[in-house]
């Protein structure tokens, strides 16, 4: 859907975007994480030809964006973290200016079907400068389904909003990808990024440090894993001899159950079953602890970078 | 093609619905009005004074001061189309679908130009009426003065549309348009001064400084829309059709320039807000 090939943005002596190369493939949630500042919104806007890039190439549907200007552009939807609507205009007056330029057919049913789905119907009417800040989020996502488009492109689309606005830009980003639109969203909000997903590019001072599953991000980035174990029967020397295991970093004991810190070179959960039943203990539960993709992202941006870079953390 | 002219015709019908909803159309249409029926009141005393039985185009030049003010209505009002829409950030957002510089320039031009010619027409129902009361009548001066007007408002809309696309705030546009038209205006009338000076009056070094400045203003001309107006007027005043179609195709060319210039100003300064 969307491949990027050594991506460059330069600005007199800021070098906004280096050497990026990233595929959104069909039918995926992608995430495009990173800190503000990153480069973010830079690669967005280049992506929709909005900036023009220094060097590095920009395929979008395998096409060159300027072989296809239009064509390219009605199979596409964008929703920006800051929707700049005309104010002036109703929310109908508004949708219809767009469906109009989309060229969309049976426009009003169009826009009367995307409000019903937004909550918005009743005030299709009023001025969208009386809008709150979530309403015209919500305009902003029913401008950029108008066309049904193939691909949504969404830069940090539930920044600003409150709890219960990000719950629901959330569920209609999953609906729609479920509808089997492709879908790229910036965002800073870790939590998001990680509940929706598929895959995750995460950026840092116009970077690509990252991208991958969420699960095999995790593990890249581990470099112990923490399992919990909850056993009966464990005394002391119990504790003990588990610690001097060769493949165990530490042991602490948290409310009743044990933590365990092994190496992250393999899975290590079938051993410590094995060592508990060897001492007669009483295995109750085992459990790994998963890192969170805010752990990671951590990781990656403070003390990672270097290692991603260089290519020292590899597949 | 055809898709691009879809996308011109519907932000052009957003712009004029936003133009037909505002004040300024009206206060335009208003002053244009009220300047020419200034003028014509004046043309009427003038008859009566001096008995006169015969007057040529007596409607001309109260329309030619209407059509300055509707003129000047086109450049101001397309001097902060683009920066406004940059301000607001809703250019950007005309990006994120298929709208390109071309279409978005053109969808500007054109609703400009409807909107000089809704001025005309309110400005042409005052002069119908003025023509009956008085019995003065229409000539067909008026048809080609009218026609002319329209590639005078088009190289006005062309440079103020030029000048909002260097700029990405109304206030810097605004006051960019007020220096710009006032330095051509300033230059126009130094050169009506230089023309009534007699040279043999004048030191040599007066003489060799009236020489820079008449190449200056020669370069000028071709620059500032309101040679095409001047001699607009001029050719219609003077019936005379070379020059009047010559004014035209300089017009077109000029306007036509102009807009290309603007299009490649949008793509280099760029269409997100600052």
């Amino acid at each position: 859907m969307i491949r990027t090939e050594n991506l460059c943005k330069k600005y007199e002596k800021v070098e906004a975007v280096k050497d990026l190369s990233i595929s959104v493939e069909p039918g995926e949630i992608y995430g495009f994480l990173g800190p503000n500042g990153a480069g973010k919104t830079t690669t967005i806007m280049m992506i929709l030809g909005i900036l023009k890039p220094t060097s590095g190439k920009i395929l979008v549907f395998n096409k060159d964006l300027y072989s296809d200007y239009f064509g390219i552009k009605r199979r596409v939807g964008v929703v920006s973290e800051v929707q700049y609507l005309y104010e002036d205009m109703t929310a109908y007056e508004y949708l219809s200016f767009f469906c109009d330029i989309y060229n969309v057919k049976n426009k009003k049913e169009k826009i009367e079907e995307l409000l019903h789905k937004v909550d918005l119907y009743d005030r299709k009417d009023d001025l969208l400068g009386h809008y709150s800040r979530g309403m015209q989020q919500k305009i902003g996502f029913v401008r950029a389904l108008l066309n049904d488009p193939e691909l949504l492109i969404l830069d940090e689309p539930v920044s600003g909003l409150d709890p219960t606005g990000i719950r629901e830009v959330r569920d209609l980003i999953l609906e729609e990808n479920q509808r089997g639109r492709t879908v790229f969203m910036s965002s800073h909000i870790l939590s998001e990024v990680e509940r929706i997903s598929h895959r995750v590019g995460i950026m840092n001072k116009g970077r690509l440090v990252a991208e991958d599953t969420m699960e095999n991000l995790r593990k890249k980035l581990s470099s112990e894993v923490e399992i919990e174990l909850e056993v009966d029967n464990f005394d002391v020397e119990a504790e003990k001899r588990l610690e001097s295991l060769s493949f165990v970093n530490s042991v602490t004991k948290e409310d009743g159950k044990y933590l365990v810190r092994v190496k992250a070179d393999k899975d290590y959960r079938g051993d410590l079953v094995n060592f508990v039943s060897a001492i007669g203990g009483n295995l109750k539960e085992i459990r790994k602890r998963e890192m969170s993709l805010e752990d990671a992202f951590i990781t990656i941006t403070e003390k990672n970078i270097s290692l991603f870079s260089s290519g020292e953390v590899s597949e | 093609m055809s898709y691009r002219w879809t996308v011109i015709k519907s932000i052009m019908k957003r712009e004029a619905r936003s133009s037909f909803f505002s004040l300024g159309l009206y206060i335009a249409a208003t002053i244009a009005c009220l300047v020419s029926a200034f003028i014509f009141n004046t043309y009427i005393n003038t008859v009566e004074g001096n008995n006169i039985m015969v007057m040529a185009s007596p409607l001309n030049t109260p329309l030619f001061y209407a059509v300055i003010v509707a003129a000047l209505y086109a450049a101001i009002s397309s001097s902060t189309a683009l920066s406004r829409e940059k301000d607001r950030g809703t250019l950007e957002v005309l990006f994120y679908g298929p709208v390109d510089h071309l279409s978005v320039i053109l969808a500007k031009f054109f609703e400009d130009i409807i909107s000089f010619l809704i001025i005309m027409l309110l400005v042409t129902i005052y002069f119908a009426y003025a023509a009956i009361t008085t019995n003065l009548g229409f000539s067909i001066t008026y048809l080609y003065a009218i026609i002319l007007s329209i590639f005078i408002a088009s190289c006005m809309s062309s440079f103020g549309l030029w000048l909002s696309s260097l700029t990405a705030r109304i206030r810097t546009s605004i006051l960019l348009l007020i220096v710009v038209m006032g330095g051509l205006l300033g230059l126009q009338f130094l050169q009506n001064y230089i023309l009534t000076l007699k040279p043999e009056n004048l030191s040599l070094s007066m003489v060799y400084i009236m020489g820079i400045v008449s190449n200056i203003l020669r370069v000028i001309k071709w620059v500032s829309p309101f040679s095409y107006l001047t001699d607009g007027i001029n050719a219609v005043a003077l019936g005379s059709v070379s020059m009047y179609i010559e004014n035209m195709i300089g017009a077109i060319i000029y306007t036509v320039v102009l807009l290309t210039a603007t299009v490649y100003t949008l793509k280099w300064k760029g269409v997100r807000k600052l």
